[in-house]
């Protein structure tokens, strides 16, 4: 009979993820219930990649019966880091932060996908995810502002700064625009560290990599010099880092805002007032970095709600049910196609409750969402529209 | 199992829905329970058509074939004891056909037990079991169970529910049983045949479902007993007072204590906690039962009785009973959570013997339980890397299952034989009846090639 019950695991950890996580671990008693909300798992419906595998997979290699081999390390980097089964969890098993610490190790083996070594390189190299040159990285602002920025005159003193992110200012034409003219109508102050922008490391700290901790104190290094009292920034996944992985590490010495955030405080001091009239029906998709990571929830709706002719619509599972839209954790570099068909599926739960236009306060979320609405169907997806936050304030402010 | 299956196999499916990856057999040789046995290959069917072509290929190369829901089991019913292939039915996940004017609905066996509640209740309409499990457990898997739930006393249970089945025999041939009418007595019953057979008959490719009306209204209340039996005396009454609540749930006093310990909730440690929910269509008919629920309770000496007045309420007198899992989970590295079941006048009987047994092997054994049909879960929370303490735990194991039947129970009420209670399966059942199973067995397989192992089904 194979009534296992007495195992080896009382040998010294191996590993750091063991060291840190082995109570954690042996505490899945493999209920399942995360089944139920993996995005993963909701695509492939294969066992091994949902948290209760990973938790048994890992099991046999704290009982010496399992290796890190690159097989183990796709179960490990096919997860969106979307924090789900973390709340799904009846036994309190922090799903997500032990992938992490999985993929520390599996970096340090050398068994880190090639894909997202690739990203690595670009970061290290050039300071962002693209491999984009980085005196490319301000073409996106408005002339007026870039022109400032090229000549080195960009406000030394301003209270304000505002971080652009690597997708915003490489990838999207219109969050960094946005950004900027809602704080030029709210008359803001403000500095950007132009050229000298660098990757936050979030990239690097998903991946494990070792070199997210001095990409983050170089960058920490330069936002402290600019000497701002506040940060503002657009991009959920930085925001993520500055204000739960920073602070493990050093002090950013400023106060951080995600856009979300800081429109929402600029509306209710009633420095911005909306005007423009925008008769559509809106839904919020609530990125994972912002809403299970940072429980940031309500801001969002509530900047969404004062806009005039705005019908807000709420999809079925929002908030801490929100589903993932397949765009975190890595996922767009290590498996691009099927973060496209889990942003389909987020998609379809839009097109469900009638709406027009999905907002979102990510930009990887709006562009893996974009992309997952055009492999549905014209006939079906009609025309709706997948926008950030930013763009949406800047047109009513209009 | 030897390449040529394998390569069989993989002609049946298709590459991308065949794996014998060592990482997934280490997955697949698990399920919620304590067991585990690694498979030889798994397999992702997606039509009845290649179920039977699987079959028919494992009944010829004589290969074990475990069907796999969600892996939810608690007693080791998809734990592939004897290797072979598992044969996973999570992709065949559509929702064939609801029908409300002939009150039925058709689903694949992949299909999760939430999704068919979200799909019935735009038109007021439910499947009542209400498994536990059942935001991530599959309809094949419930049906293959008889799975129950907190609804039991007054909706039953899975077999309630099972008009008609499509199942796959072991030689390959497609029956269908059942009819989708609401009555029909045309032929033996092979549908409630397979209705719990725990996957060693046939692998069920279809089902129709009977669906119930949903009545919108609920009501909860909760009462504290100083004394146990008062507690059963209680819930013996409210189950011959005439009216049936939705829910009657027990909390004895070591789960009070353990959910105190470890997640601080500033419970009243009694002797036990009653939880009831009446519904209905009128707030009067909802009202009338809950007066009465609760003036049983009065007269049998509550300590406290309280009646939520809003849903939030409701939610928070539900807090024991519902923490119980998770936070017991928490406790240790490993978990039984035992299923029996007694007549409903020996529920104090049985609590007051499980809680003397747990001293006797100096364990913690809290128990919540389904009170108004009867069906009682003590929860073991143990060290499994302590081999001492393992062994106390199968001690007392054994002898509650003796004490259970000798009360007249039974040795699992929703949660199935498997592994965990095959081998205490001639305490409850005569040889002729062993006889008769096994010749059922032999009959629909005869060379035991289904979840073989399980149910104590071989001689």
């Amino acid at each position: 009979m194979s009534y296992e019950l007495i195992r080896s695991y009382t040998m010294d950890a191996k590993y750091d993820f063991e060291k840190k996580y082995r109570d954690q671990i042996l505490r899945c008693s493999s209920c399942g219930f995360c089944q139920a909300v993996c995005p993963i798992f909701g695509l492939t419906f294969r066992p091994a990649l949902n948290t209760r595998g990973k938790m048994l997979l890992l099991k046999e290699v704290m009982g010496g019966s399992l290796q890190f081999s690159k097989e183990l390390a796709d179960i490990f980097y096919a997860c969106t880091g979307c924090k789900a089964c973390n709340y799904t969890c009846p036994a309190g098993v922090e799903g997500n932060e032990i992938v992490e610490e999985v993929r520390g190790e599996l970096y340090r083996l050398g068994l880190a996908p090639e894909s997202l070594l690739g990203v690595r390189d670009s970061i290290l190299k050039q300071g962002n995810v693209f491999a984009s040159a980085q005196g490319d990285r301000i073409e996106i602002y408005p002339p007026p502002l870039r022109e400032k920025a090229q000549k080195n005159e960009l406000p030394t003193n301003a209270e304000t700064l505002l971080f652009m992110g690597c997708l915003p200012s490489y990838m999207d034409m219109k969050i960094v625009p946005s950004l900027i003219k809602s704080m030029d109508a709210a008359g803001m102050h403000y500095a950007t560290l132009g050229t000298h922008e660098t990757c936050c490391g979030f990239p690097l700290y998903l991946m494990g990599s070792d070199e997210f901790e001095p990409q983050a104190q170089r960058l920490m290094e330069k936002i402290r010099a600019t000497g701002a009292r506040e940060l503002v920034t657009p991009c959920a996944g930085c925001y993520k880092t500055f204000t739960t992985l920073y602070p493990e590490i050093g002090e950013l010495g400023l106060e951080v805002y995600h856009s979300v955030q800081y429109f929402d405080k600029l509306l209710n001091e009633g420095t911005i007032n909306f005007k423009k009239e925008i008769a559509k029906k809106i839904t919020y998709h609530d990125p994972c970095d912002l809403g299970r990571s940072c429980h940031i929830f309500e801001e969002p709706r509530n900047i969404l709600m004062r806009i005039p002719g705005v019908e807000f619509v709420e999809m079925e599972r929002n908030r801490l049910d929100a589903r993932c839209c397949g765009g975190g954790g890595g996922m767009q570099a290590y498996n691009p196609e099927m973060a496209v068909d889990m942003a389909a599926l987020r998609v379809r739960d839009a097109l469900a409750v009638g709406a027009d236009i999905i907002v979102s306060g990510c930009p990887a979320c709006k562009d893996n969402l974009r992309k997952g609405s055009r492999a549905i169907p014209k006939e079906e997806r009609g025309k709706i529209k997948v926008m950030d936050i930013t763009e949406i304030v800047s047109d009513a402010l209009e | 199992m030897n390449e040529t299956s394998k390569r069989a196999l993989i002609e049946i499916v298709g590459e991308e829905n065949y794996t014998d990856s060592l990482l997934d057999m280490i997955v697949y040789s698990k399920d919620a329970s304590e067991y585990k046995h690694r498979p030889d290959a798994a397999v992702w069917a997606t039509s009845t058509d290649q179920v039977s072509a699987i079959l028919k290929l494992a009944n010829k190369e004589v290969f074990p074939v475990t069907a796999r829901g969600a892996g939810t089991s608690l007693s080791g019913l998809s734990v592939p004891e004897r290797g072979g292939v598992i044969l996973d039915l999570g992709r065949m996940n559509k929702i064939i056909r609801i029908s409300i004017e002939d009150r039925l609905a058709v689903v694949q066996p992949g299909v999760v037990y939430a999704a068919l509640e979200k799909a019935l209740a735009p038109h007021g309409f439910f499947f009542p079991p209400d498994p536990a499990s059942g935001a991530v457990s599959t309809l094949g898997g419930n049906v293959a169970c008889n799975a129950g739930g907190i609804k039991g006393a007054k909706y039953g249970t899975t077999k309630d529910y099972v008009l008609a089945l499509e199942v796959v025999l072991p030689d390959g041939r497609v029956m269908h049983t059942g009819s989708h009418c609401m009555k029909s007595v045309s032929g033996y019953d092979l549908t409630k045949l397979f209705v719990g057979s725990e996957g060693t008959l046939g692998v069920i490719t279809e089902i129709t479902l009977k669906i119930n009306p949903k009545p919108p209204l609920t009501l909860t209340t909760m009462a504290t007993f100083d004394d146990l039996e008062d507690a059963g005396q209680a819930v013996a009454e409210i189950m011959y007072s005439g009216i049936v609540p939705s829910a009657l749930e027990i909390v004895d006093q070591q789960t009070l204590i353990a959910l105190n310990q470890n997640a601080d909730l500033n419970l009243p440690e009694v002797e036990a906690i009653l939880v009831a929910e009446t519904d209905g269509y009128t707030e009067d008919e909802t009202e009338f039962q809950l007066a009465k629920v609760m003036d049983i309770f009065r007269k049998n000496k509550a300590s406290t009785i309280k009646r939520a007045s809003s849903a939030e309420e409701a939610e928070a007198l539900w807090t024991a009973r519902k923490t119980a899992y998770g936070v017991m989970s928490r406790v240790n590295t490993n978990l039984f959570v035992e299923d029996l079941s007694v007549p409903i006048s020996k529920m104090p009987n049985i609590l007051r013997i499980v809680s003397d047994i747990a001293k006797k092997y100096d364990l913690k054994i809290p128990t919540v339980g389904h009170a108004g049909d009867g069906n009682l879960h003590p929860t073991i929370s143990f060290d499994g890397t302590n081999p001492e303490e393992v062994k106390r735990v199968e001690k007392a194991s054994e002898e509650i299952y003796d004490e259970v039947i000798g009360l007249g129970g039974t040795l699992t009420g929703e949660h199935g034989i498997g592994l965990a209670k095959a081998r205490f399966m001639h305490l409850e059942h005569d040889e002729v009846s062993m006889d008769v199973m096994r010749g059922i067995k032999k009959l629909f397989d005869p060379n035991n090639i289904l979840n073989p192992g399980k149910m104590a089904l071989e001689t």
